[in-house]
């Protein structure tokens, strides 16, 4: 299949403004259409090896980053995330429409797609085994799983766990979102990271995104077994901590980080009961991400 | 008769779909396509049938959470023994009619007399409901003008509830005596608490919300309502067309119901009798030409998505196609009626 | 009725377990969902033990309830707390 990066610029940019871009996400075809140029080109960077066709077809949503009426462009170049044809979102400034893309991408897929049961969680797998890292916002959970995905660990999604009816993890790879300090963490571990533009002055402060390596990519339309969970916890100089969570408890953490649970009902009771039946739920407390790397995969061989 | 031209869903390949999903689901119209259509049963490709199992989820959430809500307002003004009476979607819901299904809404109205309207709103408040902050002037609009307490908003769960006693705008210019409608209201299953209008009453109602509301991308789901309605009473009950019309004029809601039903019956094929109210096909054929044009996005006419909705409802089930925005835009212009522009004009 | 119940009074009243409950035992205690309000809760020791006997034998007065869990191996000591918080999150009621 094309990838985007295989396109030209003038393909991409027809596409993009013509209706006939599709992005394909795993399961998710995305109909995307833009005509700014900052956005294009960081969209271009980061989505490199993403299958794309440019000659329209089915999707299921339609996206576009695009400049907002003509009258706030006077004031400042700014950027719309519209949801077929709905801006649900204040328009910001052109140079975080990369990060405004991301955010929007995730709020479609945590309103819409109720066939799963969606988790606050980043997905990752390792050896074939995939694991759950669930964590409030500000525990590390992006930076950890940058490492991870750095390190030759699948990465399926950063921020959300699909958990769909076959109780299989759906995956989502695209852009790992990095936050402030986290963004100079992974580049100087890893020089040959692909990282984006970065994104000052958000109301996340500054945001730049990972790209994620081909091989992730090439894997989107493979879910993954669960096998762990794992709630990380970043503390400045804490030393290694490794406990494990009850299945009960583990159920009622990962309910408070479920974005459709009660929309789910009984369904997404059933669901999240079967998983937590059949896979270990672990907490693990760091301040080294090498640790926590080595400490995730004695888990994964040991209890996943 | 053959106002496609022989052109159906079949005609909808997978992104013509795609985009009347999308168009639907910003409409908050996509579960009650998916619903009444059956669009799970239809062989639809895999990614759409995602979207309609994913809508279908979301509206049973929806109804669900309508009837735990229903609970907690009984729990809340049981102790005025006061009728309690359920207006649109929750009274569909309750009833669990045709009109329930794929509706997705998340107010909750109901009507108490005059008379115990404070009592209620004391007990609504002591059952954790609170009026939003309104400034001074919204405060006096509604309490003077209105039919209703502002909205209440539970403190934990987040769901509101419109508290009236009446059922339209009093300032509005058409007498409708409203007061019968609610004197008139029935029981619900035996219930001494829940209410609910009479059949007849349920559809007048619906009419004049069409009518009267200014909510104008709510317009197709309110005509969808009113010929739910219809249908399910009609089908219940052979004369009840005939008493709908006469109970109309009863009520001063007459010219109301055949301008809502002319667009019912245009729209989505409601078998109104044509002795009771006769025809108007001009503005179907009209509008059914809005759905030949271009499907893309951004050359598409403006309102094409309905005639698309419209058009694959009438294919599969309804008999029906085309517009209507545009019809209760000229309505409301000739009643003199002063709504907000809408800001997506059709 | 829900005010809990004053120290030293004879337990007249039965003890329930809420209808349309799912109950599903794991390592830690038992999750249950409570279709009727969406809440999910984990149960463990004595409210377990209460949960489990309402749901083996029915509708229990407060004594037969209470010689229930102690069958069970658990100690009855905080049985008249443990008993308003079940009520309080609505999985048990009194008839």
């Amino acid at each position: 299949m094309l990838t985007l990066s295989s396109c030209t610029s003038e393909q991409l940019h027809r596409s993009l403004r013509d209706g006939s871009f599709r992005l394909y996400l795993g399961q998710l075809a995305l109909k995307v259409s833009s005509d700014i140029p900052e956005f294009i080109a960081a969209f271009r960077q980061l989505y490199g090896d993403h299958p794309v066709t440019l000659g329209g077809g089915e999707y299921d949503f339609d996206i576009a980053i695009s400049a907002p009426a003509l009258w706030r462009r006077w004031l400042r170049r700014n950027a719309s995330f519209e949801f077929s044809g709905d801006t649900p979102f204040l328009p910001m400034e052109v140079g975080h429409a990369h990060a405004l893309f991301e955010w929007g991408l995730n709020w479609a897929i945590a309103s819409f797609l109720h066939h799963c049961l969606i988790i606050h969680s980043a997905v990752v797998e390792w050896q074939g085994k995939g694991v759950l890292l669930s964590a409030v916002s500000g525990s590390g959970k992006s930076t950890l799983s940058a490492e991870l995905s750095e390190q030759g660990w699948r990465l399926l999604s950063d921020e959300l766990a699909l958990l769909d009816s076959d109780l299989k993890l759906i995956p989502l790879a695209r852009p790992v979102s990095l936050k402030n300090s986290s963004i100079d963490i992974i580049r100087q571990r890893h020089p040959m990271a692909v990282i984006g533009p970065l994104a000052r002055d958000t109301h996340k402060g500054t945001v730049a995104h990972l790209k994620v390596s081909a091989d992730a990519v090439g894997h989107n339309l493979v879910p993954a077994v669960p096998k762990l969970i794992v709630f990380p916890k970043w503390v400045e100089n804490a030393p290694l901590r490794v406990e494990p969570v009850g299945a009960g408890q583990a159920a009622l953490r990962l309910i408070d980080q479920a974005f459709n649970y009660s929309i789910l009902g009984a369904e997404g009771f059933r669901r999240l009961v079967a998983l937590v039946r059949t896979t270990e739920a672990w907490q693990i407390e760091y301040s080294s991400l090498d640790e926590a790397r080595d400490a995730l995969e004695t888990l994964v061989a040991e209890h996943g | 008769m053959s106002l496609l031209g022989g052109r159906g869903h079949d005609a909808f390949d997978p992104e013509a779909w795609s985009l009347l999903f999308s168009e639907a689901r910003r409409a908050g119209l996509l579960a009650r396509l998916a619903a009444i259509l059956r669009l799970d049963e239809v062989g639809l490709p895999e990614r759409l049938q995602k979207q309609v199992k994913a809508s279908l989820i979301e509206a049973a959430a929806f109804q669900r959470d309508v009837l735990r809500e229903l609970e907690h307002v009984q729990q809340a003004l049981q102790g005025l023994g006061v009728p309690v009476l359920l207006l649109k979607g929750a009274a569909y819901v309750r009833l669990n009619l045709p009109a329930a299904r794929g509706r997705i809404f998340s107010d909750i109205d109901i009507v108490v007399a005059k008379e115990s309207l404070a009592q209620a709103e004391a007990s609504l408040m002591l059952g954790g409901w609170l009026t939003g902050k309104l400034d001074p002037y919204d405060q006096r609009y509604y309490r003077e003008w209105s039919h209703e307490v502002p909205p209440m908003t539970h403190r934990r769960r987040g769901t509101t509830i419109d508290l009236h006693h009446a059922l339209v705008m009093p300032t509005c210019r058409i007498r409708v005596d409203s007061g019968k409608m609610i004197r008139e209201a029935v029981p619900v299953d035996g219930s001494a608490f829940w209410w609910r209008l009479q059949d007849e009453d349920m559809v007048l109602h619906a009419a004049s919300h069409l009518m009267f509301n200014s909510e104008f991308e709510r317009g197709l789901r309110d005509i969808w309502d009113i010929d739910l309605l219809f249908r399910d009473f009609a089908s219940r009950s052979a004369s009840f067309p005939e008493r709908l019309f006469e109970r109309a004029r009863e009520v001063g809601l007459g010219e109301v119901i055949r301008e809502a039903l002319r667009l019912a019956r245009a729209l989505l094929g409601t078998p109104v009798p044509e002795n009771l109210l006769p025809g108007d096909a001009k503005m179907a054929t009209r509008l059914v030409a809005r759905a030949v044009y271009s499907r893309h996005r951004q050359t598409r006419p403006a309102g094409q998505w309905l005639a698309d909705m419209l058009l694959v409802s009438r294919e599969m089930y309804l008999r029906l196609p085309n517009h209507l925005l545009l019809t209760h835009l000229a309505h409301k212009a000739s009643l003199g009626f002063t709504g907000t522009t809408p800001h997506k004009a059709i | 009725m829900s005010g809990g119940i004053p120290a030293g009074r004879p337990s007249l009243s039965r003890v329930a377990l809420a209808e349309a409950l799912l109950f599903e035992e794991v390592e830690d205690g038992a999750l249950i969902f409570d279709q009727s309000s969406g809440a999910t809760t984990l149960s463990s020791g004595l409210g377990l033990a209460m949960i489990k006997s309402l749901r083996s034998l029915g509708a229990l007065d407060e004594a037969a309830l209470r010689a229930a869990v102690q069958d069970m191996g658990e100690a009855p000591e905080n049985f008249t707390d443990v008993l308003i918080s079940l009520e309080k999150s609505q999985l048990i009621f009194r008839c």
